[in-house]
């Protein structure tokens, strides 16, 4: 009786805790596609992508997956630990002055001017630094973010620079540096990613020609250029 | 205790004199004796002595030949023009060897005459050292002036010209910055022909290539984003670049061919946190890459073997070479595969130095005042190119003296020397 009992009782649990709902099932058995599939692609030497740089894009739109991407990006070994890349923001579908774009080129940017003026201030930056830093520095990003929220007919090009000091190719790459970095910070505080787009420009579009510290921390910047459709 | 304070307080005098080094001649220089040219009629005595200045700076910054005044005892090189022919005769007295040219039609044009003397001091130089002369090679440049209009904008524009700043002609002038030009590599048994740049015609900086007969540009690649200072593998199947298209200034290789330009997708080889990544150099062989980084502080020059597709991240192992100084920059990998020249901040003063991958030594090639930066090899791995305030320098490892080549209005930027696979004939 007690044996008869405990079995009863055996196969209650055992049945009861493997249900599983038909959704779920299935979600597993794509995993466990994914996982094969993915690891016959490796033995044939073929890249693949890791999901969590996917799911990174996907926040913003679905349909942007790995095969539409134009470029094959680093994965992490490890699921679990997030690309080095994850940390910024993701690119726009438009590319402005290509061929088929509807925006064009940076010279179809004008420079805000009345009250935009006010509120695209230029960003500086410390020497060799790409931080954005400062409580007047952050507000005047958070009310551009808010503005371009509210505005998604407004496009913007965040021109990054760097002052003479640096070597010019370096300052090449820490101009895209700056100008991505702000384009994040606006991404993360609420404007679409689809609205902004970066520009290095390096040492090659100094504000001021002097050559002194003040007109140094002037031509560390980010600027703003604006077009509407 | 004393002893010890006394060590302590010479102990930044030693340090002092590390930072002050210099290479050492990798061989004594040869000395030459030569002629003036003999002027038996046909042109006048002074298209003859802008003849003799083209020679004599050929000879004299060769990095393996030393000039000398008196003929004892020593290689000499004799030249005689008759009407427009030119002869020479090079005298080995060491090894009783007499070599002689005969009859080289000069044209009277000094932009023609120029490549044929530069030619000749090629022959000369495989026929005393073994090894092909670097004087019939061209070099690529920015240009940057300031628009003459209202704005205080700047238009950049690529040259081409000798290997002396001589002969130089605009290639690229469209009214918007170009930068970073750099050489295609010919096939096998031809000149290079094509270059590649970066412009910003289309508003982001995208990579570009142009034919150097024409100078007319194609779009290379359609990448969203910023791409930035493409640089071609010397074995010609792929080309590494920087591109934020991350949304950070990451590095990027793709295949290429130089018949179908790009091939498949670029993919993306190296990233760090927060990092700028930036000028990357391929090896001879095209298997390691050597660039800049700020991933570890002040940007400092790695090398990276280039990964498999699919390698993951934390495999990628990128070695960091420049350990002695402090924001180093533009690194360039010599056709040898022995060195890479970069520019680094030293005593405030930006220099070019040399990481030595046989000994992983780094030395300190210049000195002086002037910010100098982008160093680029020449073919023969012993020259180089810098550009310092607003001009174009040559130098040699033998001679080490920087000799200005470059004049005129604007900035003189981004040098290119052009890569040589055979020797060319008269």
């Amino acid at each position: 009786m007690k044996t008869t009992l405990l079995c009863a009782l055996l196969t209650t649990l055992l049945c009861t805790s493997c249900a599983r709902s038909r959704c779920e099932l299935w979600e597993d058995t794509k995993t466990c596609g994914r996982y094969v599939n993915k690891g016959m692609r490796s033995l044939m030497g073929q890249h693949v992508d890791s999901r969590e740089y996917v799911a990174y894009y996907e926040q913003w739109d679905e349909g942007t997956a790995q095969s539409e991407l134009d470029y094959v990006p680093l994965t992490s070994s490890d699921q679990t630990q997030t690309l080095a890349m994850q940390e910024y923001a993701s690119s726009s579908k438009e590319s402005p002055g290509d061929p088929g774009s509807k925006l064009p080129g940076i010279d179809g940017f004008t420079t805000p001017s009345g009250k935009l003026a006010e509120l695209f201030k230029n960003i500086r930056f410390n020497t060799d630094s790409y931080s954005i830093t400062g409580s007047e520095t952050v507000a005047s990003l958070h009310k551009i973010a808010n503005y371009l929220a509210s505005h998604p007919d407004k496009y913007v090009f965040v021109e990054g620079h760097a002052d003479e000091r640096g070597a010019a190719a370096y300052n090449l790459a820490l101009g895209s540096r700056r100008a991505n970095a702000v384009r994040a910070f606006l991404i993360q505080n609420g404007a679409n990613p689809d609205q902004l787009f970066t520009i290095s420009y390096g040492v090659e579009r100094p504000l001021d020609f002097a050559h002194m510290e003040e007109s140094w921390q002037k031509n560390r910047r980010a600027q703003f250029k604006i077009f509407v459709r | 205790m004393r002893i010890f304070l006394c060590l302590l307080l010479l102990c930044p005098l030693f340090a002092e004199e590390e930072l002050i080094v210099h290479l050492n001649s990798q061989k004594i220089l040869t000395p030459l004796y030569l002629t003036p040219i003999q002027n038996k009629g046909g042109f006048e005595q002074s298209y003859v002595d802008l003849l003799q200045q083209v020679w004599n700076f050929d000879f004299a910054n060769d990095g393996s030949v030393q000039l000398v005044s008196k003929p004892e005892n020593v290689v000499s090189l004799r030249s005689v023009l008759t009407k427009k022919n030119l002869s020479i005769t090079l005298t080995n007295p060491t090894t009783g060897t007499v070599h002689g040219i005969e009859n080289i039609t000069l044209s009277g044009n000094l932009s023609e005459d120029r490549k044929i003397l530069h030619r000749l001091h090629d022959t000369v130089f495989e026929t005393l050292f073994h090894t092909p002369g670097i004087a019939d090679t061209r070099i690529l440049y920015t240009v940057r002036t300031k628009k003459t209009d209202s704005s205080s904008n700047w238009e950049t524009t690529i040259w081409e010209s000798d290997y002396d700043g001589a002969n130089a002609k605009l290639l690229i002038s469209n009214g918007h910055l170009c930068v970073t030009p750099t050489f295609v590599p010919a096939l096998d048994e031809k000149r290079a022909e094509h270059f590649l740049y970066v412009s910003y015609q289309v508003g982001q900086p995208k990579i570009y290539v142009s034919s150097l007969e024409t100078g007319i540009g194609t779009r290379l690649s359609f990448l969203k984003g910023n791409q930035l200072m493409p640089q071609i593998s010397p074995t010609l199947d792929k080309i590494a670049f920087i591109s934020d298209v991350t949304g950070n200034p990451d590095l990027f290789v793709q295949d290429f061919s130089l018949e179908k330009g790009l091939l498949g997708k670029p993919r993306q080889i190296f990233c760090a946190p927060s990092a700028a990544q930036g000028t990357p150099t391929f090896s001879p062989d095209g298997k390691k890459i050597a660039f800049v980084s700020n991933k570890d502080g002040t940007p400092r020059i790695y090398i990276l073997d280039i990964p498999k597709p699919g390698t993951p991240l934390q495999q990628l192992q990128p070695n960091m070479i420049s350990k002695k100084t402090r924001n180093n920059t533009c690194p360039n990998w010599s056709p040898d595969g022995q060195k890479i020249a970069y520019s680094a901040t030293t005593a405030g003063v930006r220099q070019i130095w040399i990481y030595d991958l046989l000994t992983s030594e780094e030395q300190q090639l210049t000195e002086g005042s002037g910010h100098k930066e982008n160093p680029v090899w020449a073919p023969n791995s012993t020259h180089l190119l810098f550009d310092s305030a607003t001009d174009l320098f040559m130098i040699n490892l033998n001679q080490k003296k920087g000799i200005k080549i470059t004049s005129g209005p604007g900035e003189k930027r981004f040098p290119s020397w052009e890569p040589l696979k055979q020797k060319r004939s008269i």
